[in-house]
C-alpha cells in the first residue's frame, strides 16, 4: 500500500528531525588542549543558554621550573571561572568573542623563587605546597565553522601558598607570587565544539 | 580663454581624489584589498610548540682538568631526555599554493642543560594546497644560538625533516599536528670532573656532540 509506506516514511522522518532538534537545543560545550609557558592541560568551556556567559574549567599540569631545568617536579592546579561575553565580532568563517570573568583556582605547585621563568639558575630550594587563589581571566575566543575553537587568554591568580619545610618541619604560609608573576604569560586553548 | 594656474591645480587635485575614491570603492565592492590579493596576502604567520624527546647522543671531548691532566672521553648510544620547543614563524606561499618557505625562531632545549634560540629555514610541501585539509611534508635547517652564560655565544647546527596534518579552519587559519625527526650538532657544556659546575672554556681542547630527537608539536597558522 503506497499510502501506508509514505505515511511510515513521513513519520520516521519527523521523529528523526525531532531528535536532531532536541540535540541542537542543548548547550554546546567545547573541550580541548590548554597550553601555556606555565603549564599544559585540559580546558572545557560551557556556555549559558543565551550564549552571553560561559563557565571555564581547567585542569593543568604546572611546569614552573621544569622547562628551565630547575626542578623535576610537576604540580597540578584546577581552576574555575565564570566569564561574561563582553563583545562579539562576526566575520566570514569565524566569530570572535571577548570574554572576562572571575573564579578561583587551587593546586599543589611550586611557588616562584629567584630568577625569571626561563632562568637557568640554581635548582628550586623550596618544597611544593598547596595553593588557593582567586582567579581573574580575560580572553579572546575564535569559533570557526568547523566545530573548532581557539581561545587566547591571560589570567591572574592572587592567593596564598602553604608549604612545609622538610629540614625543620615548619609550615610556611606566603603570598602565591606566581599567581601575579605569570599574569602576563598568555595561554592558548585549542578546543573542539561538541 | 584664460586658465588661471590656481584653477588648473584645483581641478587636477579634484580629479586625483575622485580617481582614488573610485578605485577604493571598486575594490571594496569586489571584497578584496591589496593585502588579500597582493604579495602581502601570501604571507603566513605561525606559532608552534610541543614536546621533544631526545633519543640518541654521541659526544667526544678533550679537556684539561683543574689538576692539570688531560681527559679524553667519548660516548655514543641511546640516551633519552625530554625537552620542549617553541617557535614563531613567518612564511611565504608562492603562487600555486603547493609550497611554503618560512623562517622560524624561538626557544628550544637540546638534551640536558643546553638551550638555544633556533633560527630555522623551512621548506614545506602541501600536496593538497596550503588552504586545504591534508598531509604536508617539510625539511628544515638552521642554527641555534646558545643562551649566553658569558659573552661568548656558541652556535649549534640544527636540521630536521617532518610531516604533519593540516586542519584548515578558514582559507588562512589552520591547526597543524606535526611530527619531526631532528638532529643537532652542538658543543654542550662539559660537567666538571673535579667538582660542581662545568669545565671552563679555556680548559676545553675539543668538544663536539651530536643529538637525535623526535618531536610532536602543534601549530596555529594564520
Amino acid at each position: 500500500m503506497p499510502l501506508m509506506s509514505m505515511c511510515r516514511t513521513y513519520l520516521i522522518a519527523c521523529l528523526l528531525l525531532a531528535s536532531v532538534s532536541a540535540t541542537a537545543g542543548a548547550r554546546e560545550w567545547s573541550a580541548g588542549l590548554y597550553s601555556s609557558p606555565t603549564g599544559i592541560g585540559l580546558q572545557a568551556q560551557l556556555p549559558s543558554g543565551d550564549g552571553r556567559e560561559t563557565d571555564i574549567i581547567s585542569v593543568i599540569a604546572d611546569t614552573y621550573g621544569l622547562i628551565s631545568g630547575r626542578t623535576a617536579d610537576i604540580g597540578v592546579r584546577v581552576g574555575y571561572t565564570h566569564d561574561y561575553i563582553i563583545s562579539t565580532y562576526e566575520a566570514d568563517g569565524f566569530t570572535m568573542n571577548f570574554h572576562a570573568g572571575a573564579g578561583l583556582t587551587v593546586g599543589y605547585v611550586h611557588d616562584g623563587e629567584n630568577g625569571s621563568i626561563l632562568g637557568t639558575g640554581e635548582a628550586l630550594q623550596k618544597e611544593m605546597g598547596v595553593m588557593a587563589a582567586l582567579s581573574g581571566s580575560i580572553g579572546l575566543r575564535f569559533d570557526f565553522t568547523r566545530n573548532a575553537a581557539i581561545d587566547f587568554g591571560l589570567s591572574a591568580n592572587p592567593g596564598v601558598h602553604l608549604r612545609m619545610d622538610r629540614e625543620n618541619g615548619s609550615m610556611y604560609l606566603s603570598f602565591y607570587r606566581n599567581g601575579l608573576f605569570h599574569a602576563l604569560l598568555p595561554h592558548i586553548s585549542i578546543m573542539y565544539r561538541f | 580663454m584664460k586658465f588661471p594656474l590656481r584653477n588648473i591645480m584645483f581641478r587636477l587635485t579634484l580629479a586625483a581624489l575622485m580617481a582614488g575614491g573610485t578605485a577604493a570603492a571598486a575594490s571594496a565592492q569586489e571584497g578584496h584589498t591589496p593585502m588579500q590579493t597582493g604579495v602581502f596576502g601570501r604571507f603566513r604567520f605561525s606559532c608552534e610548540w610541543g614536546y621533544v624527546q631526545s633519543v640518541y647522543r654521541d659526544y667526544h671531548y678533550n679537556i684539561l682538568s683543574e689538576e692539570g691532566y688531560r681527559i679524553n672521553e667519548s660516548y655514543y648510544g641511546i640516551d633519552m631526555h625530554p625537552n620542549g620547543l617553541l617557535l614563531a614563524g613567518v612564511g611565504f606561499v608562492p603562487p600555486g599554493e603547493l609550497l611554503m618557505v618560512s623562517l622560524h625562531a624561538g626557544y628550544a632545549g637540546i638534551h640536558e642543560d643546553n638551550r638555544v634560540i633556533p633560527a630555522l629555514l623551512r621548506m614545506s610541501f602541501f600536496p593538497k594546497k596550503t588552504g586545504r585539509d591534508g598531509m604536508f611534508y617539510y625539511a628544515q635547517a638552521g642554527a641555534g644560538f646558545h643562551m649566553p652564560k658569558t659573552l661568548k655565544t656558541r652556535v649549534s647546527l640544527l636540521s630536521g625533516i617532518g610531516a604533519g596534518y593540516r586542519f584548515a579552519l578558514t582559507e588562512r587559519c589552520s591547526i597543524d599536528l606535526i611530527i619531526t625527526a631532528m638532529a643537532a650538532l652542538s658543543r654542550p657544556p662539559i660537567p666538571n670532573p673535579d667538582g660542581p659546575g662545568y669545565v671552563a672554556e679555556q680548559n676545553i681542547r675539543s668538544n663536539s656532540a651530536t643529538y637525535g630527537a623526535l618531536s610532536l608539536t602543534i601549530a596555529v597558522s594564520i
